[in-house]
């Protein structure tokens, strides 16, 4: 075959993945004076720029996201055979970077970190939502002050502000009091996590109380969903026993029915008896679970002002006669931020905000764009993610990130980037003149210029030049 | 125009048996030969290729059509859409991806029960490992029921072994009758149904749109294709019936308009050389209704009944090409607004 032939061939032109996108030099320039201004403002609060890896084990952001963030995850086996994904996110990174360089440390010491890099998220369903994505954010770990609350919620609330953003809000909420609320209802963990996953599905409508209750059912959280025939015999069979007895009925029937011998995987026949009991007798109280549903939903509608909002929610625990440590907590801190003329109309309070994520507890928000509901960013406290990661202790923290593409799509128009060129065009007058010319750029760089040298061709689009400089062989000769 | 089709497996010799049905016999020369054509349709190129290769070897281009399973092409195509389906139940080669259990997790009937399973396995820090041939199929639809936590695990060869072999708990896998699973002590679950899959015909639009000629054959391929599938359920009934006027015998025959053809009976004089007042009925019945069709039209005095296999049944257009081409027109449309 020749090698003429082989060049005829056409070859499929390779092409970007799905979400990834190239930027122009001027968005890249627009970009970095954006995130500079971001880390500066974050700076002023004292906290230093840090660097994490890209790619991490996949455990890690798992273990962050109680499993949510999996199907979103650019997950493969690495080169070791060692299961990686790109990051989804900073938050669980640095606190296994905190939690790395702090074993043993009592006190935990305060760090106040920023960063800022890609993340990647991956959405089939949705090209403008998939690929790869800027975060900058802040974490302050090692504290549990109110002040800490305090200090990174103005932080985050003054992002958008000191960029020229003014269509903005900051929703809060409290995951704290939705648990002091639960607190006065016996509940299984089970049932009781359940109802905070659930709490974007009840809203702020009570009738989705009883579709939500429905769903329970049918996870077996509470009794309701038809069993199989077999299932209800053996339902029947162990009605009104002792525990310890059904078991052994229960443990009975997997032997007769040959099942102990064609045991496989890593259950046991004492888990299999354990989750088949709880199943067949119903897991929680139907009643329990829908007036822990009930309250949820009242709270989940508290919304609005955040002095008026923060007032009624202390009216919701009281009335359900809960601790209202927390929600005072709240009051306080609620009180603390509103003194910043600065942020007033940018925070509201929204109970319907405060669904369950794995590992957060305390505060949560987000901040969104006024106009069209985008997601500009989000945070809150994930006091319980250091022991998830693995720590004995648990170590206070909090912070938040904004996605800077969503950030830059809501800065009003021609914000300060210099567009004009620095750059001098240095021309050789044919080969002759190459070393005259190189000598000639270099003689502008030293002196802080910019020297492009003419390599032929048309300049690119975004090419114009402060001046050019002709350069003969005997050197620069215009 | 290249149309690549199974060599192996469970569609080999099926995809040959029903491209013959439909008319388009493929001629292969020679058992190892690799390449083949269809007498009826000139032009078209048949190549042979693994089941397991012929979604790429359509998004790579080097074949403008294929058929394959249905299962694969959603397992194996990109996400750019460079392969589409363009007939998605070719009516044969039916299996079901689903879910299996060891019989021996008698706590365990359902996908909610799987997805409860998951959380407790994590909580105490284990991981549900499911072996699989489709990581991608199967990874999507637990997501999709909100089983996060779990591992797959790649298994190429027999999947039921794995669970009894000891390096997965469970397996995720295609069965035709459930015959495999059983034998293997295995159970599927409720709600456990993956995908439903079938062969189907499919198509790269963009290498396509490069010729003219290659649209042209790939329209007559999929038409006679989709006409085929079309005329399967009917039989085309036709009966002498005597009567006074064409009107009073097709008055007879609508009777009952729920055998009396899809639009209608075609009634037709015969020119007869005895007697004056016979006519020819035809008709197309659905193939359950047949005796049915039959006993009315021997209670209309309808004699010498026949029935025949119909084998195209056209639209006034392609609605499956149609179909195709407003896909691509909108993905090109995508294409340019990217760019």
């Amino acid at each position: 075959m020749s090698t003429a032939n082989v060049a005829a061939r056409a070859v499929t032109p390779v092409r970007r993945l799905l979400g990834m996108r190239d930027l122009s030099a001027a968005a890249c320039q627009d970009m970095q004076a954006v995130q500079r201004l971001v880390a500066d403002l974050i700076r002023r609060f004292g906290y230093s720029q840090v660097e994490v890896p890209v790619l991490e084990s996949t455990e890690l952001f798992l273990r962050k996201s109680g499993g949510s963030l999996a199907s979103q995850m650019y997950s493969f086996t690495d080169p070791g055979s060692n299961a990686a994904s790109l990051r989804p996110e900073f938050t669980s990174a640095i606190m296994r970077r905190y939690l790395e360089m702090n074993t043993g440390v009592a006190p935990a010491p305060v760090a106040r970190w920023q960063y800022a890099g890609p993340v990647f998220r991956y959405d089939a369903h949705d090209a403008e939502g998939s690929g790869q994505f800027t975060q900058v954010g802040a974490e302050l770990v090692g504290s549990d002050s109110l002040l800490a609350d305090a200090e990174l919620l103005a932080l985050a609330a003054g992002v958008p502000a000191a960029l020229g953003v003014d269509g903005y809000l900051l929703r809060l909420a409290d995951l704290d009091v939705l648990d002091s609320v639960l607190d006065t209802v016996g509940l299984s963990e089970r049932a009781r996590s359940f109802i905070v996953a659930n709490m974007n599905r009840i809203g702020s409508d009570g009738a989705n109380v009883a579709t939500t209750l429905n769903r329970a059912a049918e996870l077996h959280i509470v009794a309701g969903r038809d069993l199989l025939d077999e299932q209800n015999d053996l339902a029947g069979a162990v009605a009104g026993l002792p525990d310890a007895e059904a078991r052994e009925v229960l443990a009975g029937f997997m032997r007769w029915n040959g099942n102990t011998e064609t045991l496989v995987g890593q259950r046991t026949s004492e888990e299999i008896v354990d989750r088949l009991l709880r199943k067949l007798r119903g897991g929680d109280d139907t009643g329990a679970v829908e007036h822990g549903l009930t309250l949820a939903a009242k709270l989940a509608s508290v919304n609005g002002d955040p002095t008026d909002a923060v007032a009624a929610a202390q009216e919701i625990v009281a009335g359900a006669g809960a601790d209202p440590a927390a929600v005072n907590r709240l009051a306080e801190l609620v009180d603390l931020i509103v003194e910043d003329k600065a942020l007033a109309g940018h925070v509201s309070v929204d109970f319907g905000l405060a669904r369950g994520i794995a590992y957060y507890n305390g505060i949560i928000f987000d901040i969104i764009s006024k106009d069209d509901q985008q997601n500009l960013g989000g945070g809150g406290r994930y006091d319980a993610l250091a022991r998830a990661l693995g720590s004995p202790h648990s170590v206070p923290a909090l912070g938040f990130a904004y996605t800077l593409e969503k950030l830059m799509a809501v800065i009003p128009g021609g914000e300060g980037s210099t567009r004009g060129s620095e750059a001098v065009l240095v021309a050789p007058e044919g080969p002759a003149a190459y070393r005259a010319a190189l000598r000639a750029a270099a003689e502008v760089r030293r002196d802080g210029g910019v020297a492009v040298l003419d390599v032929g061709g048309q300049p690119a689009s975004d090419g114009e030049y402060l001046r050019t400089v002709s350069v003969g062989a005997d050197g620069v000769v215009g | 125009m290249r149309l690549v089709i199974p060599s192996d497996g469970e569609l080999g010799d099926s995809t040959l048996n029903f491209l013959s049905a439909c008319g388009v016999k493929v001629n292969r020369p020679n058992a190892r030969r690799y390449t083949g054509s269809i007498p009826s349709l000139p032009g078209v190129e048949v190549l042979f290729q693994r089941t397991a290769d012929i979604t790429g070897k359509v998004e790579e281009g080097s074949a403008e059509m294929g058929i394959t399973g249905l299962d694969r092409l959603i397992e194996y195509r990109h996400d750019d859409g460079a392969v589409i389906a363009v007939l998605d139940d070719l009516e044969y080669g039916r299996c079901e991806f689903v879910l299996a259990v060891p019989d021996s997790w008698l706590d365990v009937t359902s996908v909610d029960d799987l997805a409860d399973l998951a959380l407790e396995f994590h909580e105490q820090g284990r991981q549900l490992r499911i072996a699989t041939k489709y990581p991608r199929l199967l990874r999507g639809y637990l997501f999709e029921r909100g089983i996060n936590f779990f591992t797959l695990v790649p298994v190429s060869g027999a999947l039921e072994a794995a669970p009894a072999a000891g390096y997965a708990d469970l397996i995720s896998d295609l069965t035709a009758t459930g015959t495999t699973l059983r034998e293997n002590r295995l159970k599927t679950l409720e709600g456990g149904t993956i995908l439903t899959s079938q062969a189907c015909l499919i198509a790269n639009p963009a290498a396509l749109a490069d010729s003219a000629a290659h649209l042209k054959l790939a329209q007559a391929l999929t038409e006679t294709l989709e006409a085929h599938l079309r005329a399967e359920p009917y039989y085309r009934i036709t009966a002498n019936v005597q009567g006074r006027s064409a009107e009073d015998v097709s008055a007879m025959i609508l009777a009952r308009p729920d055998i009396a053809g899809i639009r209608g009976p075609t009634v037709a004089r015969v020119f007869s050389v005895t007697e004056e007042d016979w006519y020819a009925v035809s008709l197309l019945v659905r193939k359950d209704r047949l005796l049915d069709a039959v006993s009315h039209l021997r209670e209309c005095g309808g004699v010498d009944i026949a029935a025949a296999q119909l084998s195209y049944l056209f639209k006034g257009e392609s609605v499956a090409f149609r179909n195709f081409l407003d896909g691509a027109a909108a993905q090109r449309r995508e294409a340019v607004n990217d760019a």
